[in-house]
């Protein structure tokens, strides 16, 4: 009786000490959320709920942790869910396969309680179990999942993804490739220490690096002791290394696993995935360890590529474990039929936890690429969705009440690579981004009501963008004279501007708004600048290269969150591709990623996108993408949002017919005739004439 | 004829394995691969996507392992869509771009022979000039604006056929429905069928004035009988000759028709894989299309002998 009221007292305190760790709950979200989405009456039920729409695109995949695509993550959309979903409307996080989460007091420590009826396609259980095997495999370097830096703020998850839980002296085979130091001596420890503020010894303890190695051996040998001279600055690769490698951060080494952790893994006895910060304490418990404090890790939670798959599947299937034969999903709909690039079909899944919420019972999804097929499918009524409109029909939809336009988290602009004369001068760059107006582009070719914008990153709240420069015929030339270069004539010694050549992707809409642009700055700055297109993959292979003068570009954002589009700028990111670099700039996004007050995080965003908008140009902004497109009205549930997510869980079809056959046109069918009758009578005139 | 037969099937493995080579060294010329994307990925994980598919491999051993995996029939994986291999692909898309190509093709005949022959027999007559008026027109109008002319006609104003798509009955891969072959295949069609109709015209005239033909006229024939069973032979020479090529290209999709209509055919691979640099469905589509060329030409030359017994092949 004692020990039981021990355990319960201590279980009490535990429980106490718990809470009061514990911040916010399932946030700010009203509870009637759910009720707010439904149709207004039961009409709906009098009409066959199938939803068929053009995707696009034949998906490439449906696998979770490989699809990169729009078509492939509407698809995966309504097939898996992640342990929190978005809310259609506005994007924040709802419950998913978890019904609540905390988040720790220091922000790090998110706490995941699953919901116990969620259930896959056939019939089993979700357990935390299954998000932690899939996450491992999404993250196992084998698996090549191109979006697994969607899981990098997880503690420990990029040095995995990336195969770096070796200690650090195996490593140094490498040392060429990513520039170690070949020797590590007593004086580079002591510099190293300094540097970081930490033990020498603690640190090499820490990374798995002995004490005072030899480069030249390994294995066996290490730990020898064999000082030798060299230089404290051959430690700064190091340090540049870990820190390249998501290892350190400022001066902090972030979570590493210690020694005999690290030996534990390579000699197979520990699991590779065990240092990383994502665990299953329970079958409904799953606790996430961040690095630092994310704000928009629960837009991560939700993301397509973090969503839960079947190991046990996919180990059987292999790479077909997709196919409607053999794929296990958790989402609102399963894969009953794919026929290659002619349709697939979604059902509703009767296993769904929230299955009585979902109206819809069929999806099907075509893969016409051709907008004109799309478009009379649309009209026929064949297909109740259109995703996107080209520019050349958006003055014939513009009237239709199925057209709609919407923000989009998107921003179209042209990279200059600075690293070649004459846009290694910021001058000259900042003529060129002042020197057009980007009102012309947005409203006379585009006219699908994008923003022309002279910053970068959409507004995403709370965040407000730089206004950037405005555009200033004057002041572009002055800026160019000032560079030395003669323009309409002044001043007499300066030098004629160079050729520049447009780079941008083959593509009728890119080819008018390049046209446009390079005949503004041709009239404007006096210059010459001349367009060429490439091939998708060639456009890409020069862009990655630097082979390029100007290009055009576009980003979407990944998530709601200035990040997602400044993070692109810092020296040597993956996509920066334009040769630029700034030191406060990769400062400043780096206090921003720890930075844990919101309000000073804007400011950092802001401050960094000036650096790139106002003050160096390494690109030049052009417009904010909306996202265009023709729903018939008789799809309910439908919501227009910045990332263009429209989860099918929430879609109906409302009780109204749908489009029929046209009217005849009387008229083009009688020019047609005139014209058939026309050729017939030169016909025979030739005949008569050759008889006559 | 069997020696002749047997020298040209020896010819087809050479022929094949040119191709295959000279096509394998050049789609992996062309700059950039297929895994670069806009969003770049990490170069650790490139590089494991680069060796699941053994492209860090040298060039001539990647060779040797296609070589190895054609002899077993296995075309290999593909890199863009990642859940079928090249064999399944082209297992589950040419069929329609074949039944599509059959039956353009046969009404191609229909109506390109009937014309022509009409047209050879009465030269300089109203069907003559009419027709080939009309053929001329079919040659010169593009499939991109018959097509989506056909479509709206019949498809959105009169709705009597669907406007786009493609559907198959009793589940089978081969048994199409008949609706939605229809305007794609007169699209197809109307071309061929206006070279076909100048061709046989041309040969029937060229017919027509031979010594044989005005004996069997002399010898009381019917015309029917004369234009059917002895002038139309001689007449099909140039139509044979062209229709190899011709129908080899026709199996294998039109990209433009397909895309128009739907048509979940073979077509838009050939040019997709090329733009994605998939490399080995590249591979598949063109050994797809070399082996119907091979074939198509090998029937035409048998053919000849049949239809000229002038021709012989020792």
């Amino acid at each position: 009786m004692k020990r039981a009221a021990g355990v319960l007292i201590g279980a009490a305190g535990v429980l106490a000490i718990l809470l009061s760790a514990t911040g916010p709950a399932t946030a700010e979200l009203p509870v009637d959320w759910k009720a707010k989405l439904e149709p207004p009456d039961d009409r709906w039920k009098s009409v066959e709920q199938v939803f068929r729409f053009n995707n696009g695109a034949e998906p490439e995949t449906l696998d979770p942790a490989l699809t990169t695509g729009v078509p492939e993550n509407r698809l995966v959309g309504a097939l898996f869910e992640g342990l929190v979903a978005q809310h259609p409307k506005t994007l924040e996080p709802v419950p998913g396969v978890a019904e609540r989460w905390e988040i720790s007091a220091d922000k790090k420590t998110y706490t995941f309680h699953l919901r116990k009826n969620a259930k896959w396609s056939d019939g089993q259980t979700v357990t935390a179990h299954d998000f932690w095997k899939a996450w491992r495999r999404t993250l196992t370097p084998k698996t090549a999942s191109q979006y697994s830096y969607q899981f990098y703020p997880i503690s420990n998850a990029e040095a995995f993804n990336k195969g770096l839980f070796a200690p650090l002296n195996k490593l140094e085979i490498e040392a060429d490739t990513y520039g170690w130091p070949k020797k590590l001596a007593a004086a580079d420890l002591k510099y190293l220490g300094e540097l970081l503020q930490l033990e020498p010894v603690a640190l090499c303890t820490k990374v798995g690096l002995a004490v005072e190695v030899d480069a030249s051996k390994t294995g066996k040998d290490r730990g020898k002791k064999k000082p030798t001279k060299a230089s404290a600055a051959s430690l700064k690769p190091l340090v540049d290394a870990l820190k390249a490698r998501g290892l350190l951060l400022g001066t902090e080494l972030l979570d590493y696993p210690d020694r005999a952790t690290l030996d534990a893994i390579a000699a197979g006895e520990k699991d590779g995935f065990e240092p990383v910060g994502a665990k299953a304490t329970g079958d409904y418990t799953f606790v996430v360890r961040l690095k630092q404090p994310c704000p928009y890790f629960l837009d991560l939670a939700a993301f397509e590529t973090l969503r839960p798959i079947r190991v046990d599947v996919v180990e059987k299937y292999g790479d077909k474990w997709v196919r409607p034969e053999h794929i296990v999903s958790n989402g609102a709909f399963k894969l009953t039929e794919w026929r290659h690039s002619q349709r697939l079909i979604l059902e509703r899944n009767e296993h769904y936890w929230d299955k009585d919420f979902v109206k819809l019972d069929k999806i099907i999804a075509y893969p016409w690429q051709d907008a004109e097929t799309s478009y009379k499918q649309f009209i026929s009524g064949a297909i109740d969705w259109m995703t996107s409109v080209p520019a050349a029909k958006i003055d014939e939809v513009r009237y239709l009440p199925s057209y709609y336009v919407a923000t989009y988290l998107g921003s179209y602009f042209y990279r200059i690579n600075v690293t070649k004369a004459p846009f290694d001068d910021v001058r000259v760059r900042r003529a060129f981004s002042i020197g057009f107006d980007r009102e012309v582009v947005t409203r006379d070719v585009l006219k699908a009501g994008q923003i022309p914008a002279a910053w970068f990153c959409p507004e995403i709240y709370p965040y407000k963008p730089p206004r950037g420069l405005k555009y200033d015929r004057e002041k572009a030339i002055a800026l160019l004279r000032e560079a030395g270069y003669k323009v309409q004539g002044k001043p007499a010694n300066g030098k004629p501007f160079p050729d520049v050549v447009l780079t941008y992707n083959t593509n009728e809409s890119h080819k008018q708004v390049a046209e446009v642009i390079v005949q503004q700055w041709n009239e404007n700055l006096g210059i010459n600048v001349s367009l060429q297109n490439s091939e998708w993959k060639v456009y890409l292979n020069d862009v990655t290269h630097l082979q390029y003068q100007i290009a055009r570009a576009g980003w979407i954002g990944d998530y709601g969150d200035p990040n997602t589009f400044l993070d692109m700028w810092v020296t040597g990111g993956g996509n920066n591709s334009t040769g630029w670099s700034n030191k406060r700039y990769d400062d400043l996004i780096a206090a921003a990623a720890a930075e844990g007050d919101p309000k000073k995080r804007m400011q950092h965003f802001h401050e960094a996108e000036q650096i790139v908008v106002e003050q160096e140009h390494p690109i030049i902004p052009i417009y904010i993408y909306v996202n265009q497109g023709l729903l018939a009205e008789r799809v309910g549930g439908w919501f227009e949002n910045v990332r263009d997510n429209h989860p099918m869980k929430y879609l109906y079809i409302k009780p109204i017919k749908r489009a029929g056959r046209s009217s005849f046109p009387w008229g083009p069918a009688l020019i047609v005739l005139a014209l058939v009758a026309g050729l017939v009578w030169i016909g025979v005139r030739q005949k008569e004439a050759a008889d006559g | 004829m069997g020696n002749y037969l047997f020298k040209r099937l020896l010819q087809v493995p050479i022929v094949m394995l040119v191709l295959i080579t000279i096509t394998f060294f050049m789609i992996r010329q062309a700059p950039g691969g297929p895994f670069d994307m806009d969003k770049q990925i990490d170069p650790a994980i490139k590089k494991k996507m680069e060796e699941k598919y053994h492209l860090d491999k040298p060039l001539p051993i990647q060779y040797g392992m296609f070589l190895l995996d054609l002899a077993r029939l296995d075309l290999g994986p593909s890199f863009k869509n990642k859940s079928m291999s090249v064999n399944e692909i082209i297992a589950a898309k040419a069929p329609a771009s074949i039944l599509l190509g059959l039956t353009a093709t046969l009404l191609a005949l229909l109506l390109g022979l009937g014309a022509g022959i009409v047209s050879g027999i009465r030269q300089n007559s109203r069907f003559d000039y009419g027709s080939m008026t009309v053929a001329m027109v079919g040659l010169s109008v593009p499939t991109f604006v018959i097509g989506p002319l056909l479509a709206l006609v019949f498809g959105m104003y009169l709705a009597v056929l669907p406007v786009a798509g493609y559907d198959t009955l009793f589940g089978s891969h081969w048994i199409p429905h008949p609706a939605y072959l229809v305007l794609p295949a007169i699209t197809l069609a109307l071309p061929l069928a206006a070279r076909i109709a100048r061709l046989t015209r041309a040969g029937m005239l060229e017919v027509i004035h031979q010594d044989y033909i005005r004996t069997a006229w002399a010898k009381g024939l019917t015309e029917r009988v004369i234009v059917l069973r002895h002038a139309l032979r001689g007449a099909m020479l140039p139509v044979v000759s062209f229709l190899g090529p011709a129908i080899a290209a026709m199996l294998t999709g039109s990209l433009v028709v397909e895309k128009i209509f739907g048509v979940p055919g073979i077509g838009e691979e050939f040019v997709n894989s090329a733009l994605n640099r998939d490399y080995t469905l590249v591979m598949g589509t063109v050994i797809l299309y070399g082996v119907l060329l091979v074939v198509f030409n090998l029937i035409v030359d048998i053919l000849y002998g049949f239809l000229d017994p002038r021709i012989r092949y020792g």
